[in-house]
């Protein structure tokens, strides 16, 4: 008799279950950021937690659940442990690690959560990667530089972490690009660790041990730092120099008439990587699937370039907003849609 | 010795006190239960088997680099190279495990590598502090950087995975149970044995007063280098488990550990300047660590808050402890 | 033949002769004493013996042969044992632990062996049985125990050695009776065994009890070795004096009587703390008042807890006519207190900052100053330092880039430019040279002159003799006889500072 009772109302249940799953999909999303040295970061959650809110106008009821803060590898390891644990449908993580995380997402997805990483490439074959392609960022700068430098001229590269997977990419990008402009000589390259005083201090000593030099690739942050080298010692005009996406260095750009070109690394790919995440965890299968990168499990996004052609839009993008902002662009619901079938 | 002085022991000495002299690591042992049951309260699921398996083999590396701290530091030095020593070794073993094939034979030969590199590690850090007398904190600064920079030239970027055997092993099962459990046995075994040694005694007491040490004719310099060996040892066992944890190499992964390290060291109720330490509190401090992490994120605090509110409860648990610990002992 | 014989050893740190040269023949079976006044180089000849200091020049024979001992180690290993007067115990660790911590006895060559090490701890600590105390066990650690309770660890542990030569330098100063009694009842039966024992007491009546002979050393010298049941206690203080004992406070000296300004600067009464117990005294106006005695009777103790860095248990403090109790230094500099310690690394030196900020925080605190004008400041820091006649190049220049007696200098010019009335000064003079040291008590005077109430207390008896107008002699933590006029010579000083407590 009680086990009857016990079918039925489980019965009852399940079929209650599925009622509400029919009238409101409610998905449960871990964000996991490892790091908090930076606004984009911060910038970074914020658009994915709006790209979150967004989902309801579609009776979509998506949840996240955020765990942002400076752990080392293992304490990231941490975090999807601590998701695992609270029963989400998917995480997100910008990870600290290529590697680290191969076990910990072997056991995610055993236990049937969907694995996304944005930001830095994952080697895990049970995580997906949806972010912007690094070598194709060092690349588009490098080729902004050689173009308008008309394919010749001395140039110096300041880079950022040595050992930083995002960096060696970027750096294999550049260097495969400037392989194709034999008269683009690469006189000296320095880290200088994404810091932008680290980044002024090394271009300074670059222009006095190269006084000639026509050319800059320098990344990020780095470059406010660079520029302002470059303004101080009155170059302005002569030396042309990849740019950044924050409002403080567009605003700079603008009135200073700067010879920039700004490859942008948006903070909206973890949006973008959330709206692909729930189009997914919905049962939609991608058009094409994602095997793109070394690791085989990339799917990258359209990375945007900001030249003096489109600086006055981005311009108008950034205005109003702090002079940390970083301009951005995102996979709207619908662009993400349309790369599903 | 004889009956009227053990009566005179109880009396003299309060009971609270004569506990925490024998069992340092229990104002640490009780902050671990608090927030065990904490953690329970808010998210059930995180007392599960799993849960605490998972807590276990992701900090049992900074479990094994704070027992390394504690080493040096019984003997009032330190060792802020210990985070660098673990990245060498992980990059180095993995590299080895990959180049001789990734087989049985390999991770037991990379293995023995890398403990062997520790202790090298290790003994280049007594030197320079214990032989040479350079500034502890100066000097395993300046190591640290020396073998970040070995690792780099080892492994310029992360990403070579371990095989699978070494990872599979660590993250699985063995007769039914967890590897890791195995791996706390061990390590306990270890840590029994390591404190009956001649060894340990001889740490603490140059940590306690190194003039002193020196004039009852202890070898101070040789103690001190082999207290730096032992740190380098422990370090390459918490690469070990950090390999195994995450499955591959990374020259950058240790970095941020060294500090943590020193910090579960003071909140196991060790002593910073020496001559009093605990290494089973040790291990309860690196638990506490992982555990506020857990608990921050459990109870529901807003991202931009997470490292205020970790940094806070580390911070007040640092202080309950240290002042209990002060209060009962004094 | 001799057990241990040393040959001219000779030690300087520095500019300063430690030891000039120190000449020790000890034979088996003899306790030998050593007496020498404070800083006469006794510590250093028996640390030379231990290994723990290496000697400059010289040679040491054990059993007829010379040796080298290359270090603490390498003394053990050849036979010697030593008490160390400021001990050398982990207190941390257990009496046991401490006992053996030289040599701990293992099995597998790596494993502590407890029972063994058990065993031959309750061997040295049943000697005492009895008289150890309260809280005393095998098991409790070194930090818990009491001052007397650390010092029997300490004989214990060099007992533990069984070295054929022994030293025990100060072993009893803690020590009560009964465990003196036990002390020498276990040295005596070493001196059965033909140990060779090297003793080091300021107690006359514990040196005649124990000795067979004894050494005396003076300014670094060893002087002469008497065979103690052939001479008398006079005979061995005036042979510590040296030929001019008895001359009275010699030249240049204080006047006995001075003209003093009206009235007391500071009445001390029936004061009590930790290390000192039940002195009065008075100091007028423009007088210069010696504390004299061993060192560590209580005379640094007694100034520090004036000047509120220490504590007072009972008695009463008057400045001019107002009870004074400083809580703090701070408290008592507010209230016309001074305080100069030799120990300036500790008490007075602000290390790596410059001599102007060196010279004037008194004045900050006297003066409630919260911003200043360089150039002010300088003006009144100008006067002071050349008082003093210190030598600088810069106001700016740390003070770290001065001799030890012109850093001195300027610490005690920061109290000439807001005036104290009571100016505590303890051992003052430690490490400095000799013309810095006639600049000071040149000052001293000077401001005693100009009615300030001085106390000086000076491990040198000479700077005592020569610029004290009274001499109060500390023993034990109290005062055991005062000294004025012709009395003020050195052979009462030394008389008052050995009897026996």
């Amino acid at each position: 008799m009680k086990k009857l009772i016990a079918i039925a109302l489980g019965t009852v249940a399940s079929i209650a279950i599925s009622a509400s799953l029919a009238n409101a999909e409610t998905f449960k999303i871990g964000l996991s950021n490892g790091w908090v040295g930076s606004e984009w970061r911060t910038q970074m959650i914020d658009e994915a937690k709006a790209a979150a809110e967004k989902w309801k106008e579609k009776g979509v009821d998506v949840e996240v659940s955020v765990q942002s803060a400076n752990v080392d590898v293992p304490g990231q390891i941490a975090h999807v442990r601590n998701f695992i644990a609270e029963g989400v449908n998917a995480i997100i993580v910008n990870p600290n690690s290529p590697t680290a995380f191969d076990p910990i997402f072997a056991q995610a997805k055993e236990a049937g959560i969907l694995v996304i990483a944005t930001d830095a490439e994952v080697s895990s074959p049970d995580a997906t990667y949806v972010g912007i392609d690094q070598t194709a960022w060092g690349a588009a700068g490098a080729k902004w530089l050689a173009e308008t430098l008309g394919g010749k001229g001395k140039v110096v590269a300041i880079n950022g972490v040595a050992g930083h997977p995002a960096n060696e990419m970027r750096v294999a990008g550049y260097k495969q690009v400037f392989k194709d402009y034999p008269d683009i000589q690469v006189v000296n390259e320095v880290n200088a660790n994404w810091d932008q005083a680290q980044g002024q201090q090394a271009m300074q000593n670059i222009l006095a041990t190269y006084p000639d030099v026509n050319g800059v690739v320098v990344q990020d942050g780095m470059a406010a730092g660079a520029w302002k080298s470059i303004m101080d010692a009155g170059k302005t005009g002569q030396i042309a120099a990849t740019g950044e996406i924050r409002k403080d260095f567009i605003d700079l750009w603008s009135k200073d008439k700067l010879n920039s070109g700004a490859t942008v690394n948006p903070p909206g790919v973890m949006a973008s990587a959330l709206n692909v995440a729930v189009l997914m965890l919905q049962g939609k299968e991608l058009k094409e699937p994602a095997t793109a990168g070394q690791y085989k499990n990339a799917m990258y996004l359209p990375i945007p370039f900001i030249d003096s052609k489109n600086l006055a839009d981005a311009a108008k993008q950034v205005d109003g907003k702090p002079g940390y902002y970083s301009y951005t662009s995102a996979l709207s619901i619908e662009d993400a849609e349309a790369l599903f079938k | 010795m004889t009956p009227t002085t053990t009566e005179t022991l109880s009396s003299h000495a309060g009971g609270l006190k004569l506990w925490l002299e024998r069992y340092p690591f229990l104002p640490a042992l009780i902050i671990v239960v608090a927030l065990l049951a904490l953690n329970g309260a808010f998210s059930p699921n995180s007392l599960g088997y799993r849960s605490l398996t998972g807590l276990l083999s992701t900090y049992m590396a900074l479990i094994m680099l704070a027992i390394a701290q504690t080493y040096v530091v019984s003997a009032g030095d330190i060792d802020l190279s210990a985070g660098a020593t673990l990245s060498l070794v992980n990059v180095a073993i993995v590299v080895l495990m990959e180049k001789w094939g990734g087989g049985a034979g390999a991770v037991v030969g990379a293995m023995l590598l890398g403990v062997l590199l520790g202790l090298v590690c290790g003994v280049i850090n007594g030197i320079v502090v214990a032989a040479l007398r350079l500034q502890a904190i100066v000097a395993t600064f300046a190591t640290s950087i020396f073998f970040t920079g070995v690792a780099l030239y080892v492994m310029p970027v992360a990403g070579t995975p371990a095989p699978a055997l070494f990872w599979r092993t660590y993250g699985g099962r063995l007769l039914g149970l967890p590897f890791v459990f195995y791996v706390l046995a061990a390590l306990a075994l270890l840590l029994f044995l390591l404190s009956r040694t001649r060894l340990v005694t001889q740490l603490l007491a140059v940590g306690d007063d190194q003039q002193a040490a020196y004039q009852t004719g202890l070898p101070v310099v040789l103690i001190r280098i082999k207290g730096y060996a032992l740190c380098g040892l422990f370090s390459a066992l918490a690469a070990f488990c950090l390999t195994g944890d995450t499955a591959s190499g990374d020259p950058l992964v240790g970095g941020k550990m060294t500090l943590y390290s020193v910090a579960a060291v003071v909140l196991g109720g060790s002593a910073l300047a020496g001559g009093w330490t605990t290494v089973v509190g040790s291990l309860l401090g690196a638990l506490t660590i992982g555990l506020v992490n857990s608990l921050v994120f459990f109870m529901g605090t807003p991202s931009e808050w997470q490292n205020f509110v970790q940094g806070l409860a580390i911070l007040f648990v640092l202080m309950a402890g240290v002042l209990a610990g002060r209060r009962a002992r004094a | 033949m001799s057990k241990l014989k040393l040959n001219g050893v000779s030690k300087a740190y520095g500019a300063t002769l430690a030891l000039r040269r120190g000449d020790l023949e000890i034979a088996a079976g003899e306790v030998h004493v050593l007496m020498g006044s404070n800083g006469s180089g006794k510590s250093t000849l028996c640390k030379i013996i231990a290994g723990s200091v290496r000697p400059d020049g010289g040679e040491i024979l054990i059993d007829g042969q010379p040796v080298t001992i290359s270090g603490p180690q390498s003394a053990r290993a050849q036979g010697i044992g030593i008490f160390y007067q400021e001990l050398s115990l982990a207190g941390n660790r257990s009496v046991e632990e401490n006992i053996c911590l030289a040599m701990l006895p293992v099995k597998a060559r790596m494993f502590i062996d407890r029972a063994a090490l058990k065993a031959r701890a309750a061997r040295y600590i049943d000697l005492f049985t009895g008289v150890f105390g309260d809280g005393f066990a095998a098991e409790t650690l070194v930090g818990n125990l009491r001052a007397d309770q650390r010092q029997l660890v300490e004989i214990m542990k060099a007992l533990a050695s069984e070295a054929p030569i022994l030293i025990f330098d100060e072993p009893t100063s803690a020590l009560d009776r009964a465990q003196v009694d036990r002390f020498f009842d276990i040295l005596r039966r070493l001196k059965r065994d033909g140990r060779g024992i090297i003793f080091i007491s300021h107690r006359m009546d514990e040196i005649t009890a124990i000795g067979d002979r004894v050494t005396i050393i003076r300014d670094g010298e060893t002087i002469k070795t008497l065979n103690l049941n052939e001479t008398d206690p006079a005979a061995v203080i005036r042979l510590m004096v040296g030929g001019a004992g008895d001359m009275p406070a010699s030249r240049s000296s204080a006047p006995a009587v001075a003209s003093f300004a009206t009235g007391a600067a500071m009445t001390v009464d029936k004061l009590s703390g930790a290390g000192f117990r039940n002195v009065s005294f008075e100091v007028a106006k423009g007088e210069i008042l010696g504390l004299g005695g061993l060192h560590g009777q209580g005379q640094s103790a007694m100034l520090r807890a004036i000047f509120g860095a220490g504590a007072i248990t009972s008695g009463g403090i008057r400045i001019g006519g107002d009870h004074f109790d400083a809580r703090s230094p701070r408290d008592a500099i507010r209230r016309g207190c001074a305080y100069v310690s030799g120990d300036r690394g500790r008490d007075g030196v602000i290390v790596g900052r410059p001599i102007i900020e060196n010279v004037t925080p008194i004045h900050y605190l006297r003066d409630r100053l919260m911003i200043a004008h360089p150039r002010s400041l300088k003006e009144k820091a100008m006067p002071a330092l050349a008082a003093m006649h210190t030598k600088f190049a810069s106001l700016l220049h740390p003070i770290n880039s001065l001799s030890g007696g012109n850093q001195q200098k300027v610490i005690i010019a920061r109290w000439l430019i807001d005036r104290p009335d009571v100016l505590l000064l303890d051992d003052p003079t430690k490490g400095i040279d000799l013309s810095a040291k006639a600049d000071l008590f040149a000052l001293i005077r000077q401001l005693a002159a100009d009615g300030l109430g001085i106390l000086l207390y000076s491990s040198e008896d000479a700077e005592l003799l020569g610029n004290a107008n009274r001499i109060l002699v500390f023993n034990g933590g109290s005062v055991t006889r005062e000294l004025t006029g012709e009395d003020r010579t050195r052979y009462n000083l030394y008389q008052a500072a050995y009897e026996a407590a």
